[in-house]
């Protein structure tokens, strides 16, 4: 026995080079780190670190394009999903893979079922997920369906699939995002069950007091790269988080802060559930005046894209907030009437919300303008003017196109994204909403659309901008919140507050939460 | 009042258990197809095109076993086909079944009046199936005049609703069939393959539309005519839809539609115009929809 | 990064794979087309010479193909608005038959002058055409009810309950013989003018071109056309710009019900000049293949309805000389349609993209 273990190497898991690329983007760029057997070792990491492509690859749901995996100390190329858990590698993902109308126990069992010939074993199956129930100490009502159950209690599930499964090495992704402050301890308290049962688990998040909290140790994983793996004993958050985002600062906007006017935009008490019924903006009010701009920093899935969807009215606010734009109540109109109102958006996801590369370019600048200014008529588009205006965006706004009755998808990402956001500037809107205005393009554009903002500002008008890159809100921002968790914290004025502050600020550092003066 | 009267008739009810025959059989396949998440309004083509080889089967062979399968074979290959075009080649799923039932038409009409030279042959000399005279039941007043002398076809149908059932709710195929039809990606994570799954619910819907069709032709008079399906297909697609892929609640649909059409039967026979019980099930099959998915009004204009 | 780069290379290659498209469909449809006929014993050659005379061999098959081609082209424009825009409105066979029997009604119970007659039998029967779309598209709105099935299902009540109400008009009963289930004839003053004399091809052909004319505008010059258009195309990006997508929904399913239903009126007062129960052989069906080879746009209706309506013809001349019968033109254009809707694009990226892995994998 003592021999066996001994045999066994003190690694669980170990990469080595791991390699993954999406055209020129390095998701993954030769990461080599170890896992200790029978640890809680978390990996952090801020948005597009790579972290979600590694957890792909170990699970085989990405293939990597170089590199090993090496599973207790043995080399292992995985054929499919199933093959990587039959090696005992068992992943509770993000949002939870479970049936909706299926029971607790079906859910549990489906794809590894105790069978009698074709026929499933209840009985033998009921009997394995009750041991495993009642030896990590797991109380589920396994026969309820999962649609009403609380959030806490589908992760549970999860981890009992896992182990039913036979999992050695579990891994979690963000298990924290969606759970109350008491789910969050419980989770805990699970995780280092499983630890004293001699399992490992891979913890990924963002969230520094949690990873100081439970792990015993840490890897920091930044822009596809692997920094290190670090004790806990010898850091603190502080140092985490500058391992986490310091970077080079390639770019300067030299922005010259400005006077702000009159207030816009108030928001007072806004609340949002999703369709799961998951509260995601927590009570948010703020305010934004004319000629400034408001900077929303956090990590994605903080809430923020909630923010701007709901102020614009593609999602429903709850019963209670208020939103007031030039001293008029718009809470629950719909985007037309926003339109129409002179509020303009510019969505993160440019390829679906953002326009249609299906058809011409003149036909997507058009949108949203014909609605807000209209032409000659309410009835027919004005050729002439919806020209004027196509040329006008596409010359202000160096947009490199053929002609503008080619299709948008002919378009490099950049110019698409130079179009969208001209379109919404070359527009008069006094209140401006924008979500990441410059993901995925290159450093000439981000420029040029960086120099575009603080010019339509200096103008009058209002932004909200809301960026998961926290160098082109502190670039950019008047003002600066930091929302975590759906809540929105104060993240001083421009200059005020450093990187490192403000990203101790997103994952959940201790700050004075935000209050309106009124 | 005689019109009444005849609702709960011996003569309707043994049609009605009749006319449901080719529904339950196609419920009990389709079935697995809903709780993968397929959906199909090629059916028709599926069910016409076996009913026309089921009795060319029939009508070479003189046998209706063979002209069953002809029939199953057909609607098999057929819905491999289909599988081929919506599964791998990308093509949308409305417009090729579209295309599917504009062929079915097509090769049926094309087929009927090369081989039989008329658009509706009737005793053209295939063989139809044998009634089946079942010795208890036989004596039992009422009962015997609703079940007795049924076809085999008409027997498989309960059958095979029960054999889909037990399927769907005990077997490892059909727990996994129906958590990838509830979430497609959670089930590829439990390493449940979503093709494979997908391909199989297609096949065992072809075979059981066979049947369906085999039925139509096979049935008592061993006919065909043009169109002949008129809709049960897509009274099959209906009936699974509102039963939420349960074999067992789409049994229980597919009599209600064959009930009316059974008494369109009876009525007709008392003068009512064909024309308007002709309706009835159709329109029962709206008036159903509308009823499960009353429920939805209060959901209007969420986002 | 990755989807990016593909979907360029897709839309620069966009072009020539729509013309592989309809290549790659063509000789696939004429493939199976030349073993039918070589199943029937007949001569390729002769059979495609009959059916070219049959559609255009003469001044009366000339007329004939107009003929055809009036009802084809408005049922399929009218599936085109709504395949468009993401409507799958399948109760064109429905729409189109209330529309005939109001208008078969308007024209023999109502004296009217003669043009005033024409056009109030045609708005009559669009009119009837968009109330019967009305029950679909506020049960899918309202109650979210799939319109593919309720359209469906309601073809079938349309075609039984028009022969139904025809029988009670005429006071008959249910032993009337389902052919002669007939409205009378409707008056002089409503029928349309033949153009060419002894043939059907009426001044229907005018109304036709006209509707295909006015929705080829409305898409081109007015807003609401354009917005249709970009619903269809991309919803969320249409309702990010303001666009009320529930209001489209029912504009778009009214229009194309109003034109199926004067497709209806203009088959009763231009060809039959009544109403004949069970009258349209799937002209319905006709309209959603129509609009799928022309990948809904009016132009192309205007083209593919033309040559629907040459196979339509040409179909009878060559039953008449060859061995083939007409059913194998339906079953090869219900063919072609298949062929046509396999997405090539997807499969030529899918092909790119596997050999580009191939290349990376002999780089490492």
């Amino acid at each position: 026995m003592s021999e066996n273990i001994s045999n066994q190497s003190e690694y669980v898991l170990e990469t080595r080079d791991i390699c993954k690329f999406y055209g020129p983007l390095k998701a993954n760029d030769h990461i080599s780190l170890k896992v200790k057997r029978n640890t809680i070792h978390a990996i952090v990491g801020e948005n597009g670190a790579g972290k979600s492509t590694l957890m792909g690859i170990l699970t085989d749901t990405v293939k990597p394009d170089y590199g090993d995996i090496i599973l207790n100390g043995e080399k292992v190329v995985f054929r499919n999903p199933m093959d990587a858990c039959r090696h005992g590698i068992g992943m509770i993902y993000q949002e939870f893979m479970l049936a909706p109308n299926f029971s607790v126990f079906e859910n549990i069992i489906v794809g590894f079922e105790e069978t009698k010939g074709a026929f499933v074993d209840y009985k033998k199956s009921r009997e394995k997920v009750e041991k495993i129930c009642k030896d990590y100490n797991f109380n589920l009502p396994l026969d309820e369906v999962i649609n009403e159950l609380p959030v806490a209690m589908l992760q549970q599930i999860e981890i009992v699939k896992v182990l039913y499964r036979g999992a050695d090495l579990i891994i979690m992704d963000e298990p924290t995002s969606t759970l109350t402050p008491q789910g969050i301890e419980g989770l805990f308290q699970a995780m280092r069950v499983l630890k004293a049962a001699g399992k490992t688990i891979l913890f990924i998040t963002h969230k520094l007091q949690e990873v100081f909290e439970v792990s015993d140790e840490i890897t920091v994983l930044r822009l596809g790269k692997y920094v290190g793996t670090y004790d806990p004993k010898d850091l603190n958050q502080q140092k985490l988080a500058n391992l986490m985002v310091g970077r080079e600062v390639i770019l300067q906007a030299n922005k010259q802060p400005g006077e702000p006017g009159e207030p816009v935009l108030s928001v007072r008490n806004l609340s949002v559930y999703d369709q799961d019924n998951i509260q995601r903006l927590k009570n948010v009010s703020f305010d934004i005046h004319a000629g400034e701009i408001l900077g929303i920093a956090g990590v994605a899935g903080s809430g923020q894209q909630y923010l701007s969807k709901t102020i614009f009215g593609l999602s429903k606010a709850a019963e209670g907030s208020k939103i007031e734009y030039l001293g008029k109540d718009i809470t629950g109109n719909t985007p037309r009437e926003n339109r129409a109102d002179h509020i303009g958006y510019v969505p993160q996801d440019r390829m679906v919300m953002g326009c249609d590369v299906k058809t011409s370019i003149w036909e997507n600048t058009i949108m949203g303008y014909h609605r807000a200014h209209g032409f000659k008529t309410r009835w027919l588009v004005d050729h002439k003017d919806a020209n004027q205006f196509t040329e006008k965006v596409v010359d202000d706004f160096a947009v490199k196109v053929q002609s503008i009755n080619s299709n948008v998808g002919s378009l490099s990402g950049g110019n698409i994204q130079k179009l969208i956001v001209g379109r919404e500037f070359s527009q008069d809107n006094k209140l401006l909403l924008i979500e990441d205005p410059t993901r995925g393009i290159d450093v000439g554009a981000i420029e040029y659309i960086w120099g575009k903002l603080l010019e339509f500002a200096s103008q009058g008008a209002a932004v909200l901008l809301v960026s998961h890159e926290l160098n082109e809100v502190m670039e950019l921002s008047d003002r600066i919140m930091v929302m975590y968790n759906g809540e929105l914290y104060d993240g001083g004025k421009y200059g005020e507050f450093d990187e490192s502050q403000l990203g101790l600020l997103m994952t959940g550092g201790v700050a004075q939460k935000y209050e309106t003066i009124e | 009042m005689e019109l009444l009267r005849v609702m709960f008739s011996t003569v309707t009810l043994n049609a009605t258990f009749r006319m449901s025959a080719p529904l339950i059989l196609g419920i009990a396949g389709y079935c697995f197809c809903r709780k993968a998440g397929i959906m199909n309004i090629a059916l028709e083509s599926f069910m016409l095109i076996a009913a026309f080889f089921a009795l060319l089967g029939s009508y070479l062979t003189k046998n209706y076993m063979i002209g069953t399968l002809f029939g199953v074979i057909a609607a098999v290959v057929l819905a491999a086909l289909y599988g081929l075009f919506t599964f791998h080649l990308g093509a949308n799923g409305l417009i090729t079944g579209v295309g599917f039932n504009l062929s079915g038409w097509g090769l049926t009409t094309m087929l009927l009046v090369m081989i039989f030279h008329t658009r509706g042959a009737t005793n053209v000399g295939a063989v139809s199936y044998d009634t089946i005279d079942i010795p208890v039941i036989n004596s039992i007043p009422f009962i015997k005049d609703i079940f007795n002398n049924q076809t085999l076809l008409v027997w498989l149908a309960p059958i095979l609703t029960i054999i889909a059932y037990i399927v769907m709710y005990k077997t490892t195929f059909g727990i996994r069939i129906r958590a990838l039809g509830l979430n497609p990606e959670a089930a590829e994570t439990a390493g449940v393959s979503v093709v494979k799954y997908r391909w199989i619910a297609m096949l065992v819907s072809g075979a059981t539309m066979g049947l369906a069709g085999a039925f139509l032709s096979l049935n008592s008079l061993a006919m065909f005519t043009e169109n002949m399906s008129g809709g049960r297909g897509f009274m099959v697609m209906a009936s699974t839809m509102v039963a939420d892929g349960n074999p067992l609640k789409g049994m229980l649909f597919g009599l209600i539609f064959g009930y009316c059409q059974a008494l369109a039967l009876t009525w007709s026979s008392l003068g009512v115009p064909t024309q308007f019980t002709g309706m009835l099930p159709y329109l029962a099959v709206v008036i159903i929809l509308f009823i499960t998915n009353f429920k939805n009004l209060k959901k209007f204009g969420k986002i | 990064m990755k989807p990016l780069n593909s979907l360029k290379h897709f839309l620069a290659d966009s072009t020539k794979i729509n013309v592989a498209r309809y290549v790659i469909s063509l000789i696939a449809t004429l493939l199976i087309g030349y073993l039918l006929i070589v199943a029937n014993n007949a001569n390729a050659g002769v059979a495609l010479r009959e059916m070219f005379k049959g559609a255009f061999g003469s001044k009366l098959a000339i007329g004939n193909t107009i003929h055809w081609a009036i009802p084809c082209m408005l049922v399929g424009i009218s599936a085109a608005v709504a395949f468009k825009s993401g409507v799958f409105n399948l109760g064109l066979e429905g729409q189109l038959y209330f529309g005939a029997l109001t208008a078969a009604c308007v024209g023999y119970m109502i004296e009217l002058p003669p043009v005033v007659h024409q056009l109030a039998c045609i708005f009559a029967g669009g009119l009837a055409g968009l109330l019967y779309a009305l029950i679909p598209a506020l049960l899918k709105l309202y109650f979210k009810i799939d319109e593919v099935i309720t359209t469906l299902l309601l073809n079938y009540v349309a075609v039984l309950a028009t022969e139904y109400i025809t029988l009670k008009l005429m006071g008959g009963n249910s032993a009337t013989s389902q052919t002669s289930i007939v409205t009378p004839f409707v008056n002089k003053t409503a029928e349309l003018t033949p153009i060419i004399k002894g043939t059907s091809a009426t001044t229907g052909l005018f109304l036709a071109l006209a509707i295909i004319l006015i929705v080829y505008l409305l898409y081109k010059y007015t807003l609401v056309g354009y917005e249709m258009k970009m619903v269809g195309s991309n919803l969320p990006f249409s309702r990010a710009g303001g666009v009320d997508s529930n209001k489209m929904f029912i504009i778009i399913f009214l229009v194309s019900g109003f034109i199926a239903g004067i497709c209806g009126a203009t088959e009763v007062i231009g060809v039959n000049h009544r109403f004949i129960a069970q009258f349209s052989a799937n002209l319905g069906w006709d309209g959603v293949m129509i609009t799928r080879v022309a990948a809904n746009s009016p132009v192309g209706v205007l083209l593919v309805s033309f040559i629907w309506a040459a196979f339509k013809t040409g179909a009878m001349q060559m039953e008449r000389a060859t061995t083939l019968n007409r059913y194998t033109m339906n079953l090869l254009q219900a063919l072609f349609v298949l062929f046509i809707s396999i997405d090539y694009g997807m499969l030529y990226r899918k092909y790119k993209d596997k050999k580009a892995r191939e290349a990376i994998k002999k780089e490492e």
